[in-house]
């Protein structure tokens, strides 16, 4: 199972509260897949994977030069791809000619870090500017405008000129026009560059609120820290390289879980990240025994879904029933001895898996970093 | 997308800046009124070397076959006239003489300037401007004139109704005027008749007769003859020193004759195409420079999902929008400055509806032409540089 899939499960168990068709959020909305791309002799993509699914909010982060613009460009049907493939909405990138991307294009929402209005246009008229290549209906065209001017504060600015505003409603402005059509995909360049802490959070509650509503899907390009409470994946990409994909949700849980087995108590938050993120999800259906007495101890449990019983086949007594959030497993990984209860699945259950190699250098890792702090306190006499 | 209901971004972009706009149109009604001025002089020759044509009232002429202007020089036998009268289809035949006044003398005074001397018998109903015509009569007097009050003022006066001057050594009386105008040889018209045209010019002691050698031949038609069919049947029917056409196929000619064999017909031809050239390079450097301002912008709409045929179609409209601008301003100053060259060259400066037109394509083949050639720079521009 890829890393990008077991985000992808961890991301739907997380979703089962949202009202709409689970399925509509299975299907990715964008998948690239071995993409390599070369500026002249230079390679600056090497063969990245990723997924997109709807009502993402991804963020991309990496440093310059990393290769993230040139994604989101690729993304974007903004370039021809050279190598691999990128599926955008069911199309395949690869091989279209440029009316045909011009055509795709139509269908995403970008926003740049500079707003690049029209500054002969009203605001009103820049966001028309964008509705229009969907629809020629003038007064739904101004209606529509005008809602999505208001959702990003700007009642009061509709018909002001480029020139008449700050430099954040201005980015509102390019916000709006790339909202405004209800794209289900959005591409943004630093959207929150320019804008105050309210108004960055108006613009990220609005992208949320279309991820929520619509699925709308959106890769974010930014360095600004603010976006992080909003993000629901971070991609980091090094030297073209995609070298981290976490779901930043289903992570904090999973770090606030480890954080309790007394194994962990303690850790970093890093250490925990990096912990969970060699946990394997594992769909479980009810009946089934996760492992029996007496067997040799591979894996450490987390109930992810679902709940797991724990019996004692001598006794027969039911020693515990699990739920969303326990851990069980880690005791016969540290002992070294052999399991001294049987667990079954009772309800329909997803269980985060962690191996025994994994949990050993969880545990060196820790070990490492305590031998670290020793060093630093050495020193510091 | 319905065009009608779209945001008028071309219009919007070409008023936005107040200032620009106005440098922009300033230069454009510039290229128009420069088109408009060569187009005025080119046609202005023409148009005044075939005044005199036009005056007569004529269904065929009958000239020299060496004639290829309306420059008095080249006459042929008067007796081609009588043997076109004999054929049926011809109503009426009367003889134009023509011929250079050199010299007018008033006062003592000589002047060497140039008149064109127009002589008919006074009897002949030969012009159709009604001014003529009712003055005409007049010279049956012997040794009067009628002169052309569009003279093109270099006699200080000294010829116009009443004066008296000097024409080939005989006192001639101007006896009234008339309005023609002058072209770009001569500077005037002068009307005599047959019998003081003889005075005038013949030599004493000579056998020339100046009145057997016809400068014009002026042919009415039987009703329902066709003239240009005739013309060819007579021509065929006489010698090879007259030919026969209509004063359309006569006019066709001179404009030929000035725009092929003339350096001055070339040399304000070249005029409009240096001007239509000169207005292209303005309203291009004016919307390449708008263009490069508004690079971000335009990469943004090829972004966003606008193709390049809509970048197109904005460069057009916008084309469109500063030529329409320009020839509002640049038209009404053409028309006052044709009336200013009127007056000063006395040569005839018409903003023809038909000649407006001209330069209103022109000027929006120009305008559109420069905003494709300055779109290009939009069109090339990647829109992935926009991230």
């Amino acid at each position: 199972m890829s890393r990008t899939e077991t985000n992808r499960l961890g991301t739907l168990t997380l979703r089962v509260g949202l009202k709409l068709p689970t399925e509509a959020f299975l299907v990715p909305v964008v998948k690239v897949q071995g993409v390599c791309h070369d500026f002249g002799a230079t390679r600056v993509l090497h063969d990245v994977d990723l997924d997109l699914f709807a009502g993402d909010i991804v963020l991309m982060t990496g440093p310059s030069g990393s290769g993230k613009t040139t994604l989101l460009t690729l993304i974007g049907a903004l370039r021809s791809l050279q190598t691999g493939s990128i599926v955008v909405r069911n199309r395949e990138l690869r091989g279209l000619d440029e009316a045909e991307r011009v055509e795709l294009r139509r269908g995403l929402g970008f926003i740049f870090q500079g707003h690049n209005l029209f500054e002969s246009l009203t605001a009103l008229q820049n966001v028309r500017l964008a509705l229009e290549l969907h629809s020629n209906n003038r007064q739904a065209n101004e209606q529509r405008a005008r809602e999505i001017l208001e959702a990003v504060g700007l009642r009061e600015h509709l018909d002001k000129k480029p020139e008449a505003l700050s430099g954040g409603q201005r980015q509102r402005v390019a916000v709006a026009r790339a909202l405004a059509p209800r794209p289900p995909l959005v591409l943004a360049d630093e959207p929150t560059a320019a804008l105050d802490a309210k108004t960055g959070s108006q613009v990220i509650n609005l992208l949320k609120q279309l991820g929520k509503e619509q699925g709308t899907a959106t890769v974010l390009v930014t360095h600004d820290n603010r976006v992080l409470q909003a993000a629901d994946r971070i991609i980091n990409m090094v030297d073209g390289r995609l070298v981290s994909d976490v779901a930043v949700g289903e992570s904090l849980e999973i770090c606030e879980f480890l954080s309790k087995v007394p194994a962990f108590v303690g850790y970093t938050p890093g250490a925990l990240a990096e912990i969970a993120e060699h946990m394997q999800p594992r769909n479980l259906p009810s009946g089934t025994t996760v492992f029996h007495q007496g067997d040799v101890a591979q894996d450490f449990f987390i109930v992810w879904q679902g709940s797991v019983l724990i019996r004692n086949d001598d006794t027969g007594e039911e020693l515990a029933r699990l739920e969303p959030g326990a851990f069980f497993g880690e005791v016969a990984l540290l002992s070294g001895q052999p399991r001294n209860a049987t667990a079954v699945v009772v309800d329909d259950a997803v269980l985060l898996t962690l191996g025994k190699e994994d949990f050993e250098a969880g545990l060196q890792r820790e070990k490492n970093f305590r031998d670290q702090l020793r060093e630093v306190f050495y020193n510091r006499q | 997308m319905a065009l009608g209901n779209a945001t008028p971004l071309a219009w919007m972009s070409l008023i936005h800046d107040r200032r620009r706009l106005l440098a922009s149109v300033a230069g454009v009604a510039f290229a128009v009124l420069l088109m408009a001025t060569e187009l005025g002089f080119l046609n202005a020759i023409y148009d005044s070397s075939t005044l005199v044509i036009d005056a007569l009232d004529a269904e065929l002429l009958m000239i020299s076959p060496l004639k290829d202007d309306f420059n008095p020089s080249k006459p042929f036998p008067r007796r081609r006239l009588e043997q076109a009268r004999g054929f049926p289809e011809v109503t009426a035949v009367y003889p134009l003489w023509l011929s250079r006044l050199t010299s007018w003398s008033t006062h003592g005074a000589i002047k060497r300037d140039l008149v064109r001397l127009l002589a008919f018998d006074p009897a002949d109903p030969i012009f159709k401007l009604p001014e003529i015509a009712a003055k005409q009569h007049l010279l049956r007097a012997p040794d009067t004139a009628l002169v052309d009050r569009r003279i093109r003022d270099t006699y200080g006066g000294g010829l116009r109704s009443g004066a008296v001057g000097e024409l080939g050594g005989r006192r001639v009386k101007v006896v009234g005027d008339f309005e023609l105008g002058p072209d770009l040889q001569l500077n005037a018209n002068m009307l005599v008749s047959d019998l003081t045209f003889h005075r005038s010019l013949a030599v004493p002691g000579s056998n020339d007769q100046p009145l057997e050698r016809v400068e014009i031949g002026v042919l009415r038609l039987a009703e329902g003859v066709d003239p240009e069919t005739f013309a060819t049947r007579l021509a065929k029917s006489l010698p090879d020193d007259v030919r026969c056409l209509t004063p359309r196929q006569f006019r066709r000619e001179i404009h030929l004759f000035w725009t092929r064999h003339q350096p001055v017909g070339a040399v304000f031809g070249i005029g409009l195409v240096v001007g239509f050239f000169i207005g292209l390079m303005i309203c291009y450097q004016v919307l390449f420079t708008d263009i490069v301002d508004q690079l971000p912008q335009f990469a943004t709409l090829k972004a966003i999902g606008y193709s390049n045929g809509y970048l197109i179609q904005l460069a057009v409209r916008r084309g469109l929008y500063l030529a329409i601008l320009a020839l509002i301003v640049g038209l009404p100053v053409a028309l006052f400055t044709y009336r200013l060259l009127a007056g000063l060259t006395g040569l005839q400066f018409a903003l023809t509806p038909a000649r407006a037109a001209i330069v209103a394509t022109a000027s929006l083949m120009m305008c559109v032409a420069a905003s494709l050639l300055a779109t290009r720079k939009a069109i090339d521009t990647d829109p992935a540089e926009v991230f």
